[in-house]
This record gives structure tokens, C-alpha cells and sequence, in this order.
């Protein structure tokens, strides 16, 4: 607590009173007071720049302050300058002895880091007594002296009860401080905080370096008061008195904690002088140690390494090869297909797998029994990429096969998108198997009202070109025809692509009737404008394949091929689907 | 090609006008270098009509680009070449040079056997129809005898 008296406050009101005063003399008829801005600026410089700008740095002969050239030179000899430092002198005082002791600090803190200084809060002195402390010592010091106001009588007799108590309460403390010093047991002292950090560097030594920071953290978290840090030197000196052995040795056991002989080497530098050579042979030695523990232990590392199993080694490999494009590890490969992925990161994944891996993991159908739902997307992700990167030849393979005999045990779990992709797959891999295909026509019956125009375009397409296969006696005509109604009912979701591939699958399965013709002439003639030259193309192909006579539309074809005579040069933005077969020339 | 396709599907639905006709004779000539073994074969399908006739002009392209393809025409596209080989023969619709390249492909898949079923029996069929022109006859030994 801080007491302030009204004599205080009296003395400081007299002062700011006189300061005011010499302030109006100086001012004169400008009215700004000239020093006090000089004072103020050198203030503000001296809290501001110093540290910001180092070159230009010097320090004041005058005022001992350090501060930027511009500052001090050629302002020295002025009347105001001398003026603002007289007046100023005492803030000025205040800033210099701060910096000091912040760079005494800072300092201290670096060579810490270093390793020159031990962590040791017994040795940091730090002394953070703040203003307002030093204010009441000051105005203690001033009551001491007598500069008492005039007060009544009463009010002196109770200001001097209250030195009275202050006074016997101050001296108490000092003899129970005394008594705790001196029947303080010597485990307390033993126990302090520098053994245990040292006994966790013991058992830490190759962490020692990158922990530093942390630790000079919590040291200063856990901060020892500087009375406290003194009392503790006391007692060590005591203890060690006690022993009749000096202060070093006691230092010596901190060593025997094995904390870093850097800082035990600084300690006794700053203890005394004439052991340094002592300290140079101690830090030599402990250094020694140091680098020899480092040895042994990364030669225990190393064995470890070569006594590892071979698994162990190639999971560290595997590890170590997530950085790179490749990944050479095959079990790193099935642990990322288990992994919890989207089929679409999974296909940036294949990319950087070898050809091989992805052949060998084609094989391993039982994944797909575990986690169904998980692995079944992710196969036929891996089929269509094994596909389009053209790693088989030939798909007539068992493992295929045993992946696909899986996949259609599992249907019902199955969506929509994946459904489309196991027949796509099937037609793309020239697989024909009929119970395959009876399943898949069985499955997309029963939940055709649930896909969207373009899986049922994927569908028909697939199914038209697996029913031109020789060894395909069906022509699924069952599931045409329901698919004719669902199409007509979903045709609001048209798109020309869509339709396209839908035309060329009925058209190839020939599984049109003349009511879903005319339909599709209809959603044709709709979707015209939207049409690019090739789905033009391909729908009067359809169209003329099936017999179908449509007037309108090739009507609108005829008058197209005069009026946008252009349009029929431009080369198609995208291939429609239905006709892959004939795209290319052979000039381009 | 799409004006093939376009091209093809007109001549088959008989809606094929002059000025249509015209129309895809512009197209191939600007388009000839773009064409691939089967967008040959219908336009030669179409060209050839019996209704119209087309410039000399674009006859040379069309045999021209023939040569060009003739290791991609197969006997799918022999068979479309063939379109009423008969009649427009007798017609003078086809140059000389055409009438070399069809017969010598024929030889060729014929002696490779490439050519069979329907695609073979509809070629022997149109050949024997323009065999009654005795030019065409000896042309025809010739090349056989060889």
C-alpha cells in the first residue's frame, strides 16, 4: 500500500506552482515555451529511438543520456537547451537509469541463451521495485528528515503513532526473517528449483539446446522475489560455512546435476576472478562430456535402426516418402486406401503410385468386405484410372473379376453414381458376364425412378454397346422400356449431351418405339439452339437409323445449313459421347 | 464429320434437294483435308447421287482424298463407296480414277480377306451390274488376271 499524506500532496502542489510560474517567465510574448518543447522531444527521442536507430546514437556529455546525434549536436551550447536539461534533469535521470537497467537486463537474458550465465534464479538480482515504491521510500525518507507541514497538534501525535507501529511492524519482520534464515533445514535449500531443472537436463541431455527457451520461460513464470533470491544466496553461503566447505564447492554440486557447464563457468567467473582457469578446465571437461554423450547416443540411435525389422524400416521409408511424388511402399499405399478419403483426392493419390502397386491392389478384393461403403467407390475409382492410364492390357483377369463378383454382392448399398460407374466400367472392360448384367438390370429397375437423366444416359449407353457382344444373348429390352418412361417424366433436367447419349444407346440397342421417337424429337426440336453441329448430327443419325421421317427437325437442320452457314465450320467445343468412334481425321 | 453424317442422313431419307446438294458439295471441298476414311465414304455415297451431278473439280478432290485413305477404308466404307455402283457407272457418274481405286481396294480385302458377309455380296452384286458395259469388263479382267 501506498500512503500518501496531505503533506505530500501540499509539497507537490507548491512545486508544480513554482514550475508553472518559471514556465510564464519564459514564455514571454510568444506564448510557447521554447525549452519545454526542446525537453519534450528529447523525452520522446529518448524513449523512442535509441534502439531503433543504432548508428546515429551517441551519448550527451551533459546529461549522460544516450540519444540520436541530431539531438546533441549544435544544440549543446544553446541558452534553451541547457535550460530544457536543467529543467528536465530529474525525468532525464529517471529514462537513463531504466535504459541501463534494461539493457543490463537484456543483457543478462542474452548471455542466458548463450549458456555464460546459469538459470539460476538465485543469482538474478533483479530488483523491480517500481516508482510509486520508490515515491514512499522517498516520502518516508522526507518525514525522517522533518519536512513536516505546520499541522495541529493532534494530527502530529497521530502521524507519529503511525511512524511508531510502522516502524515496530518493520523491525518484527526483520527478526522473523532472521529466524527463518537461520532454522531453515538444509533439504529445503538442497530442493530448490536449479536442482530440479538440472536433475530434468539430466534426463533430457540431447533435447538441452531447443528446451532453453521453455525453461527460461518458466523460470521467469515462477520467478523467486529478489529478497527471497537473497535470502537463499545467504543460506547457501551458510550451509557451505557450516560444512566448512567454500562457496564454490557448493556450486560444484550444482554441477554434479549436470546442468550446462557454460553457465556454471560464468557463475564462477563472476564469483571470482582468480578461478577461472579452474572453470575454463571444468567447462573444457563437461563439454567433453557433452559431445561424447551426443556420440553415444546417436550411435544407440543407429544400432536401434539396424536391429529394427525390415517392416519397421520400410514404414520409416514410406514415411519419409510422403514428400516425394512417388510412393515406392506398398503398404503405405493399401494404409492410405483404408484411410477415410474422397474418391476424388483418392484419384490425385493414384497418381503418384506405381503402376505395379496399382496392379497388386487390384487383387486385394477382401478390402472391399471390410469397409464396403468406404472401399467399393474407391475401386472403381482405381479401375477407371487403371483404365484411362492404360496399365492392363487385358482385363480377363481373376483378380478383376473377384473385385467386380464383390462389388455386385454389395449393390444395395450401392448409389446411383456408382451403380453407372460399375456398368460403365464392365462395358469399358469388355467383361461379359451375364449374371453381372442381370443383377445391374434387376438393381436399376427397382431404383431407376431415383437417378438423374445423366446416370440413366450413362446407363443405356453402357448397356446398348454390353448387348452387342456375341456372347450377350439379352437385349434388356425390359429395362429399356422402363427407362423410356422415366426419361420422358425426368426430361425437364434436359440437356443436349444427355439426349445424345440417350439416342445412341436405344438407338445401338435397338430398343426405340415409336412413341419414345417421336418424344425425343420433340425434346430435340426444344433443344436445338442449345445443340452444337455434332449433336445435331448425331440425333438425325439416330433418327435415320431408326426409320424415323422427322420433318421438323431436319426441316430446321435445312434451313440452319443456309442461314448459319458458319456454324457448321466451327469445330465442337466438346465430343458428344455417342459418336467417339468417328471424331478424328486422319489429316489433322 | 457432322456434315457427313448430316449429308448421309438426307440422301437416306430422300430429302435431299439442290440446293442442299450444293450446299455439301461446298462443305466437303472446304472441309476435304478434315475427312476421315468413313466421312469419305459418305460423301461419296452422296455425291455420286443419280439426281445431281458435281463438278470435276471435286471429283479429282474426292479421288485424291481416297488415295490418301486408303489404308483406313475398310469394307464397311468399300461397301458405301460401292452405293449403286451399277447404275452410276452406266450414269458416267464416277471418273476413271475412282472406278481404279474401288476395284483395286475390292482386290485388296478381297485377297487379304477382309471383306465378307453382306458388305462382299453387296460389292459382287453392284459389279456384276456394271459388268454389262464391256469396258468395264475388261478393265475388270485385267485387274483380276494380274
Amino acid at each position: 500500500m501506498v500512503h500518501v499524506t496531505a503533506e505530500d500532496l501540499f509539497k507537490q502542489e507548491e512545486w508544480e506552482q513554482e514550475r508553472a510560474r518559471k514556465r510564464k517567465e519564459r514564455k514571454g510574448i510568444t506564448g510557447e515555451d521554447p525549452v519545454r518543447k526542446i525537453g519534450e522531444e528529447i523525452l520522446r527521442k529518448a524513449y523512442e529511438e535509441p534502439e531503433s536507430l543504432e548508428n546515429d546514437i551517441i551519448e550527451d556529455p551533459n546529461s549522460g543520456f544516450i540519444g540520436r546525434k541530431e539531438y546533441f549536436e549544435g544544440r549543446e551550447e544553446t541558452e534553451e537547451y541547457k535550460a530544457a536539461l536543467e529543467y528536465y534533469k530529474e525525468d532525464i535521470e529517471k529514462i537513463a537509469k531504466q535504459e541501463a537497467k534494461n539493457e543490463a537486463r537484456r543483457k543478462r537474458r542474452e548471455a542466458r541463451r548463450k549458456g555464460e550465465i546459469p538459470e539460476d534464479p538465485l543469482l538474478d538480482k533483479e530488483e523491480p521495485q517500481s516508482e510509486i515504491e520508490n515515491q514512499t521510500e522517498k516520502t518516508q525518507g522526507r518525514k525522517k528528515k522533518g519536512y513536516l507541514r505546520d499541522l495541529t497538534y493532534e494530527e502530529k501525535k497521530k502521524s507519529e503513532l503511525a511512524e511508531k507501529e510502522e516502524a515496530s511492524k518493520k523491525a518484527d519482520k526483520k527478526e522473523e526473517e532472521k529466524e527463518e534464515e537461520e532454522f531453515r533445514p538444509e533439504e529445503e535449500v538442497r530442493n530448490n528449483k536449479p536442482k530440479q531443472e538440472a536433475k530434468e537436463r539430466k534426463e533430457k541431455p540431447v533435447q538441452q539446446v531447443k528446451s532453453e527457451p521453455r525453461r527460461e520461460e518458466s523460470v521467469h513464470s515462477k520467478e523467486v522475489p529478489p529478497r527471497e533470491s537473497k535470502r537463499n544466496e545467504e543460506q547457501l553461503r551458510a550451509i557451505a560455512t557450516e560444512d566448512d566447505t567454500p562457496f564454490d564447492a557448493v556450486l560444484e554440486e550444482f554441477a554434479s546435476f549436470e546442468s550446462p557447464i557454460d553457465e556454471m563457468v560464468a557463475e564462477a567467473a563472476e564469483e571470482s576472478s582468480e578461478k577461472e582457469e579452474k572453470s575454463t578446465d571444468k567447462k573444457k571437461k563437461l563439454v567433453q562430456e557433452i559431445s561424447e554423450e551426443k556420440i553415444k547416443s546417436i550411435e544407440k540411435r543407429l544400432e536401434k535402426e539396424a536391429n529394427l525389422p525390415e517392416e519397421a524400416t520400410q514404414i520409416e521409408v514410406s514415411h519419409k516418402a510422403k514428400k516425394e511424388p512417388a510412393i515406392k511402399d506398398y503398404n503405405t499405399f493399401v494404409n492410405k486406401l483404408t484411410k477415410k478419403k474422397t474418391p476424388s483426392k483418392f484419384y490425385n493419390f493414384l497418381r503418384t503410385v506405381k503402376e505395379e502397386n496399382l496392379v497388386k491392389l487390384m487383387g486385394q478384393h477382401a478390402l472391399i468386405e471390410k469397409n464396403p461403403a468406404q472401399n467399393i467407390p474407391k475401386f472403381l475409382v482405381l479401375m477407371s484410372y487403371m483404365r484411362k492410364m492404360k496399365v492392363l492390357q487385358n482385363y480377363n483377369r481373376e483378380d478383376i473379376y473377384n473385385v467386380f463378383n464383390t462389388i455386385i454382392k454389395n449393390l444395395d448399398i450401392l448409389t446411383p453414381i456408382e451403380i453407372s460407374s460399375v456398368v460403365v466400367n464392365l462395358d469399358r472392360m469388355k467383361i461379359d458376364k451375364v449374371e453381372y448384367f442381370k443383377e445391374l438390370e434387376k438393381k436399376i429397375i427397382e431404383d431407376a425412378p431415383k437417378y438423374d437423366l445423366r446416370t440413366i444416359a450413362n446407363i443405356a449407353f453402357s448397356f446398348a454397346r454390353i448387348s452387342m457382344k456375341q456372347s450377350i444373348t439379352d437385349n434388356f429390352s425390359e429395362l429399356y422400356r422402363k427407362l423410356e418412361t422415366i426419361i420422358s417424366l425426368k426430361l425437364n433436367k434436359k440437356n443436349p449431351q444427355d439426349i445424345c447419349q440417350i439416342m445412341v444407346g436405344y438407338s445401338k440397342a435397338q430398343a426405340f418405339s415409336p412413341e419414345f421417337l417421336y418424344v425425343m424429337e420433340q425434346t430435340a426440336l426444344e433443344l436445338f439452339d442449345r445443340m452444337n453441329t455434332q449433336e445435331i448430327a448425331v440425333i438425325a443419325h439416330c433418327f435415320v437409323k431408326n426409320e424415323y421421317d422427322s420433318e421438323g427437325y431436319f426441316n430446321k437442320i435445312s434451313k440452319n445449313l443456309f442461314c448459319e452457314f458458319n456454324c457448321y465450320r466451327r469445330t465442337p467445343s466438346r465430343v458428344p459421347r455417342g459418336i467417339q468412334g468417328r471424331g478424328n481425321s486422319h489429316f489433322g | 464429320m457432322e456434315i457427313a453424317i448430316l449429308a448421309e442422313a438426307f440422301y437416306q431419307l430422300k430429302k435431299l434437294d439442290k440446293e442442299l446438294f450444293r450446299a455439301f458439295e461446298k462443305q466437303f471441298s472446304i472441309k476435304s483435308e478434315h475427312v476421315n476414311a468413313q466421312d469419305i465414304a459418305s460423301f461419296c455415297k452422296v455425291l455420286f447421287s443419280e439426281e445431281y451431278s458435281i463438278s470435276e473439280e471435286t471429283k479429282s478432290k474426292i479421288t485424291s482424298v481416297c488415295d490418301i485413305l486408303y489404308h483406313n477404308i475398310d469394307a464397311n466404307c468399300l461397301r458405301k463407296m460401292f452405293e449403286n455402283f451399277g447404275e452410276r457407272y452406266k450414269q458416267k457418274k464416277y471418273n476413271e480414277e475412282y472406278v481404279n481405286f474401288c476395284l483395286r481396294k475390292y482386290k485388296n480385302l478381297e485377297k487379304k480377306e477382309e471383306i465378307r458377309g453382306a458388305n462382299l455380296s453387296y460389292i459382287r452384286n453392284e459389279i456384276n451390274k456394271a459388268k454389262t458395259d464391256e469396258m468395264f469388263k475388261k478393265k475388270l479382267m485385267k485387274m483380276f488376271s494380274k
